[in-house]
Formats: C-alpha cells, structure tokens, sequence
C-alpha cells in the first residue's frame, strides 16, 4: 500500500516526532530501567512511527500516539505476559484507608515552598518509581510527567477509564509509601504519622472509622 | 464530605479531571481545610520532583540524537526506494566497478593459511577510544524489533553498510569489551587486516532484532567492508542467502541493492559482511574471519 510519497512530508513528518524524543527517553528509561535499553526503545519507537506514520490522525495528540507505539514495542520487547495485568487489573486489595497518612508527616516531606519534596527525598523518588510494577508505573508517568489526560491515557494503555484511575491511584500510593518509609529511615518525619484525629475535628465518619480499625 | 472522603477525590481533582459538581465541593472542603490543603500540596510537590526526576532521563546527547537522525534517514530511503519505480532505484555501487580487487587478498589469505590471532599490535599505536563526534550526524543505525523477515534484516545490514554509524571504539584493542553487550564471542575478525592491504576503522555496538551486534568497518583498497557479529539464532539469514562451500566452510552468500553480502555461522555465532565487492570475494572475506 505504498504510495509514492514526497520525500518533502516525510521529512516534515520526522521532525515532528524528533522534536518528541526527550519526553520518549524520560519515559523509556524509566521504562526498561536503563539508559541503553531506553535509547534503543525510543529508536525503535520512532522508526516504527515513521513506518506507520499513515495511521496517524493529522489533529490529534501525537506524543500521545508515539507514546503509545512506545509502549507496544516495550511490552513486545520485554514479552510481557497477560498474567501480571490481570493481577494488576483485578480488585484493589488495599483498602483506601491504607493509604491516610498525617498531613504533618506530609509537611515533613515536602520543602517549605511546596514547589517540590525535600532535596534529600527528592533524590529517592526515582528509586521508588522503579519500584513500582510497571502498569503503575507507566500510568502515572503519562499522567504526572507527560501531562496526558485520563482518556488519552486509557486510549494508550487500552483500558478504561476506571482502571486508568484506579492503577493511578494505587501507583501514587505506593510512590507516597515508599517516600514516607524513606523519610523515616531519614529520620525526617516520626516513626508514626501523626494521628488525623487532631486535624480534623469535623470529619466524624473518619474519627470513628479510625477508632474502629485500632 | 469528610477529610477521609475528599481525599480519595484530591489526585483527581489535581488532574482537573473532577466533574464539576465535586469539583466544587472539593475546592469548598479544601478552602477551610489544613489538612486537606497540605495533602494537596504533598501530591503537587511529589507530582513536581517526579516531574524534574523523569525528565533529567530524557536528556537526548549529540551522539542519540544522531543516531535517531540517521535511523530515521535510513527508513525514510527505504520507504522512498520502495514507493519508486523499480527502474529508478539507483544502485550504489555499480557491478562494473566490482572489478576483482581482491586477487592481492586472496592470494594473501592462500598463503597465510592460518590467520594468526594473538598480535593486537598490529594496527597501530591506539588512537583515542569512545569517539562521539556530535558534528557528524551520520549513521544509520537501525532498528530490529520492527524487522519482521530475514529479507529486511538484510535491508538492514546493507543500510549499516551504506552509512555507517559513528564509531563507538576505534581503538582494536577494545574489541572484546562489545562483547557483554552482544552477548556472543566478540573479536577482532581480521586480525592480519595489514597483510591485505585492508584498514580497521572502528567499530559500534548496533541494535538487530532485539538484541545487539556487533559491527565492525574496514577498507580494503579503497573498498569498504563492514562486517557483522551477532547470535545467530536471533538473526538467521540462511534463508534469503544462497548456500556456498568456500575453504571447506559453508557460507551464504546473496545481494541487496547493489552490495553483495556473505554470512556464515560458527558455534552459534553469526558472522556477515557486505561490501561492495563481487559475491565471491565476500565469500572469501566472511570464510577468513576467525
């Protein structure tokens, strides 16, 4: 089905995604968990692109479609099997609770300004996203790094939209575990996050939930 | 709505990916809530150094982005090559200019019999090691995961050889360090290369259907040779070659827009090389290697 095609589009066509390379890497390095093997992904991702630049839709978001051949290639590479995604698809064993966490332990985390975590835990937080199982993993780069909304990101990834929220939402918890455990390792925040009960005298419903659960 | 519930809402709400009745309600909840504000918080600076941390990875260097440049390059000609008539593929090398240079080399290699390994001397002093000219955006380097048949491995090895990548060593000594990287028996193919009249290069690591190889590039009078070193069970171009006996060693042999290229296998290794010479001499040449 190869029509005779100006050289003209297709070099404007590789420039568009060239210029899409740096968000690739930072999400393929994160991906494959190393330099080289990102570097060798993200070639693949853009010749592939090149290859099937036919099935693209003038208009629409192209990271996101380049993003997506990204992703294809990774788990064809690596071999993914179905088995972990149903795993990781099926009900959230956490209950949400397990996720609360004492907003002066949170305080604790972050720099005064807010603008970002503690340096010292800033250098951490690479560790514990590689930490995470890859379905995680990737949504929530898509998500916080590379700015996707939900339903592009359920596009890419080939799921719904409620799953897209639910792997981000564990992804984030786990990410927020991690960086807890290791501030406390840092001695930046207390053995124990400081209770709810005296930051929220309203939330009554909470209050007892927590009496309960001790 | 209490804290505990506004929570599970704030990810969310920070993706503005709330409805806006909630919305609402969380900006309301958030507005008198300490607690709740810092958790927002958190979530912003986490997202912040996630963000900062990410992107520090995605640091395209010179030597990448020359790469991608030139794989591009190389998938671009091909997809032009194939749209084109067939008349108009213009072949790189003319078969009139085949002409047998190699009589010297294969005298050379008759007479030597046995290639003698062992003098890594022989190329000259060291030149330095890890060139990455960022101001030559040439190479071709190729990709395999999307590779699908033997026949476009090929195209592959051919595209290497029309434009090769920058080299990564050009000190012959370093050879045997590709070979973690390849995950096969990595070494200097020719190691008498002076007694032909033939010059090392340098060498890269190259990525081939999911895996890497190794390549190397020569001259030989004038003549440039690249020869390839991978695990041949990833790679099997018998199929597409045609099977030849050269010194007692059976080797394939076959042609690709103009250049001519021989493999063969030892012990599970692959060994290719494409020149621009006749089917005969990179028979010869690719027999001769170890």
């Amino acid at each position: 089905v190869n029509r005779a095609e100006p050289r003209a589009e297709l070099e404007d066509f590789e420039r568009a995604i060239l210029a899409h390379a740096p968000n690739l890497l930072a999400v393929a390095c994160r991906l494959a968990k190393g330099r080289a093997e990102g570097e060798d992904l993200v070639q693949d991702t853009l010749v592939k692109a090149l290859r099937a630049r036919g099935q693209y839709e003038a208009g629409t978001n192209l990271k996101a479609w380049l993003l997506k051949i990204l992703k294809n290639t990774f788990i064809n590479r690596y071999r993914r099997s179905g088995l972990e995604r149903n795993v990781l698809e099926g009900p959230d064993a956490d209950p949400l609770a397990d996720g609360w966490i004492g907003s002066e332990t949170l305080r604790a985390m972050r720099d005064p300004e807010g603008l970002a975590l503690r340096p010292v835990l800033e250098r951490e937080i690479g560790a514990a996203l590689d930490t995470l199982p890859e379905e995680f993993r990737m949504v929530v780069m898509l998500a916080d790094v590379e700015e996707l909304s939900y339903r592009e990101i359920a596009d890419l990834v080939g799921c719904p939209i409620g799953t897209v929220m639910s792997r981000l939402h564990r992804g984030r918890r786990l990410l927020k575990t991690h960086l807890i455990e290791q501030a406390r390792v840092m001695g930046l925040v207390a053995e124990e996050p400081s209770s709810a009960k005296r930051e929220e005298p309203v939330a009554l419903d909470a209050y007892r939930a927590k009496r309960i659960s001790r | 709505m209490s804290c505990r519930q506004i929570t599970t809402l704030l990810d969310t709400f920070r993706d503005g990916e709330l409805p806006a009745d909630q919305t609402l309600t969380v900006e309301e909840h958030v507005s008198d809530c300490e607690g709740c504000r810092e958790r927002l918080r958190f979530g912003g600076a986490m997202r912040a150094s996630l963000r900062r941390t990410v992107a520090a990875s995605g640091d395209v260097t010179p030597a990448f982005e020359s790469r991608l440049a030139s794989a591009l390059r190389a998938e671009r000609e091909r997809i032009l090559e194939r749209a084109a008539p067939i008349s108009s593929t213009p072949p790189p090398a003319a078969r009139a200019r085949r002409t047998a240079v190699l009589p010297m080399f294969l005298a050379a290699a008759a007479t030597l019999g046995a290639v003698v390994w062992g003098n890594r001397n022989l190329l000259g002093g060291s030149r330095p090691t890890l060139a990455e000219d960022p101001t030559t955006p040439l190479p071709p380097t190729h990709v395999a995961a999307a590779v699908e048949t033997p026949e476009q491995v090929l195209d592959e090895l051919v595209s290497y050889h029309a434009a090769p990548p920058t080299p990564q060593i050009t000190d012959s000594n370093l050879v045997p360090k590709l070979e973690p990287e390849v995950g096969v028996p990595v070494r200097l193919p020719f190691n008498n290369v002076n007694q032909y009249g033939a010059k090392w290069e340098g060498g890269a690591v190259i990525p081939m259907r999911n895996q890497r190889a190794a390549i190397f590039r020569y001259r030989v009078q004038n003549h440039p040779v690249t020869v390839y070193v991978y695990d041949a069970r990833r790679v099997p171009l018998r199929g597409v070659l045609e099977p030849r006996v050269v010194h007692n060693q059976a080797v394939s042999v076959g042609e690709r827009r103009g250049y001519s290229i021989a493999a063969r296998e030892q012990r599970g290794v692959g060994y290719a090389v494409a020149t621009d010479l006749n089917d005969d001499e990179s028979a010869e040449l690719v027999s001769t290697i170890y």
